[in-house]
């Protein structure tokens, strides 16, 4: 679905100025959620991100041949820099009992979605990603994650990250996001 | 001499009877007084909630709740009929069942629900909430549908109906546009307006010129609404179109730039879930400002700029006070006088600011808050200056709304 805030991920890597900078960028709409564990417990946050790289080498969250390496910011599929995620709003799935690709047991994948384009570090192209949205449980609430990059305001409702996309399916209970490859893009795209 | 002694005793036995605690009756509640101008709802997506305080003294007042969804509380107001509005959706199980759509409505005074409209099942859900509804001169409540479909419910608040929906293909959001219009932003980078009869049903539509890109420098949606049907959409690069969606269709005046060559190249940007406020009186305009680069659209800033209207001239900056702490006091309970307090906001990094209002009064209070944590910093809309902060709205940041 679609939230709005970049580079969550790696916040807590770095000295204090840039924890102060990605706080400041990290969050949105269902932002706070992701963000209330750090706050509410302060420097017990830091451990996650060991952790969450952790899983991202776990051989439930595959990428494919010619993506990233895993053990790489662009490569891991649990954190906000992971490539897929340049216009990604929301919790990501593969935290909340799901994949990069899949839903979380008990939820259901939107059909209705909006596309953005992201170009693969690994060779160089823009691929076509899908961010479906899971649907029928609450607000997972971890690995929150919001980067805008080709983001438009709802009036461009296919462009546009904001938009609650739990629609069609049998509550719009928004739960999680994932991000597919739906293909090479023939163009890259003209929204920045 | 007897009588002297008698009254001593009698005294002695009085005082403890004097100092028990009176017996307190049960079932009470409090009621609000008239709507006062300083009052701010804020809303709080994680509780689904939207928390009314007393921006003067920082006091809660009570809460209205919200129904299912992603998006944030707009509480709309008709302070003519004393009530207030909440589009919501709901399931018969909770999560869910089956979905109804409504809006809810409170009394102003009392807060209790005193009735309710069920509308088309097609509610906007989105993660800004902003422009998704409008209360038309206390007769019209209008409730923008995104399915992704886009549709406009109009609620009679007379007679507690639901008039009709008006299909807006193209289009999305509602702007109070005058007594019976409201107008719209396009994709195609247009505006529209919208006419109602006195039935709430589609009298007559018009449609601007193209006026800004779309694909290249869109408009947001967080416009501030001049007066009547003349509103202000800044867009992602900083360029301030003033829309009028009045007259015979609606017109755009030329583009301004919020931004000097000089400070785009230092990287300043516009930016924020609720980026804008207008005192209308004044013409004061606050901007909330960061440095970033074109992906940053929706990032808060540090600072909020100040303009006149009229000249189009920044006059001032406005600085918030540290909303992490803010919010992170008020659950401590720690004081903001306090060695601790100060010592919290000079040490944690302060949330950026994304979240504006302004009340429109006399004495105008500018209200600060961010979408990362649940503080707002609260200022003298006149000087900047720093008055209070309201602590611990609630768990999570949200639409601010100055009723």
């Amino acid at each position: 679905m679609s939230v709005a805030n970049p580079r969550i991920v790696s916040r807590f890597d770095g000295v204090f100025e840039r924890m102060s900078r990605s706080w400041a960028r990290g969050l949105s709409r269902r932002h706070f959620l992701s963000r209330l564990g750090t706050v509410l417990a302060g420097g017990a946050a830091l451990p996650l991100l060991p952790v969450a790289r952790a899983a991202a080498a776990d051989e439930r969250f595959p990428t494919q041949e010619g993506e990233p390496p895993r053990d790489s910011p662009e490569g891991d599929p649990l954190g906000c820099d992971y490539w897929r995620h340049c216009a990604i709003d929301g919790f990501l799935c593969g935290c909340c009992g799901g994949t990069h690709s899949t839903c979380p047991p008990g939820t259901e994948m939107s059909a209705v979605t909006w596309l953005g384009t992201c170009r693969n570090p690994e060779d160089g192209r823009d691929y076509v990603i899908s961010y479906n949205d899971c649907c029928g449980r609450d607000f997972c609430g971890r690995c929150f994650c919001n980067r805008n990059e080709g983001d438009r305001p709802i009036y461009s409702p296919m462009r546009s990250n904001d938009i609650n996309w739990c629609v069609g399916t049998s509550t719009q209970v928004y739960n999680c996001s994932v991000a597919l490859v739906v293909g090479a893009a023939a163009e890259r795209q003209p929204e920045r | 001499m007897f009588n002297r002694i008698a009254l001593v005793l009698a005294l002695l036995v009085a005082l403890p009877a004097s100092a028990e605690l009176k017996t307190e009756a049960q079932g009470r509640s409090e009621r609000l007084p008239a709507l006062e101008d300083h009052w701010l709802f804020v809303g709080d997506t994680v509780l689904r909630r939207s928390a009314l305080f007393d921006g003067g003294n920082g006091r809660m007042l009570g809460m209205l709740n919200g129904g299912q969804g992603v998006g944030g509380i707009h509480p709309r107001v008709s302070r003519a009929r004393g009530e207030f509005y909440i589009a919501e959706t709901v399931y018969t199980r909770g999560h869910r069942g089956e979905r109804t759509d409504l809006v809810t409505i409170y009394d102003a005074e009392s807060l209790a629900v005193s009735g309710e409209v069920i509308i088309p099942s097609k509610r906007a859900d989105n993660g800004n909430g902003v422009a998704l509804g409008a209360v038309l001169a206390d007769r019209f409540l209008l409730v923008f549908n995104q399915t992704p479909a886009t549709s406009v419910s109009v609620v009679d608040l007379e007679s507690r109906t639901l008039s009709g929906e008006i299909q807006t293909a193209g289009c999305a959001l509602v702007f109070e546009a005058g007594p019976r219009s409201f107008g719209q932003l396009c994709g195609d980078g247009t505006a529209q307006r919208i006419d109602l009869d006195e039935a709430g049903l589609e009298l007559a539509r018009s449609r601007s010129e193209r006026f800004f890109d779309p694909t290249n420098d869109p408009v947001t949606e967080k416009g501030v609404q001049i007066d009547g049907a003349r509103w202000l959409f800044v867009s992602f690069e900083g360029f301030a179109h003033a829309v009028d969606f009045g007259g015979e269709r609606p017109s755009s005046a030329e583009p301004w730039s919020l931004l000097s060559d000089d400070q785009r190249a230092d990287g300043w940007r516009v930016g924020g879930n609720q980026h804008l406020a207008l005192h209308k009186a004044s013409g004061r305009l606050f901007s909330a400002m960061h440095q970033g680069g074109p992906s940053s659209h929706k990032d808060g800033g540090p600072e909020v700029w100040v303009y006149t209207l009229a000249d189009r001239k920044r006059t001032a900056i406005v600085e918030p006070s540290n909303l992490t702490a803010a919010f992170l006091r008020g659950l401590a309970g720690i004081e903001a006088e306090s060695f601790l307090g100060w010592m919290m906001s000079a040490v944690l990094p302060a949330a950026d600011v994304s979240n504006l209002a302004v009340s429109q009064d006399a004495t105008p209070l500018l209200f600060l808050g961010s979408r990362e944590t649940a503080g707002v910093s609260v200022h003298d809309a006149l000087t900047g200056e720093h008055l209070r902060d309201i602590e611990s709205t609630g768990l999570s940041g949200g639409l601010l709304v100055a009723p």
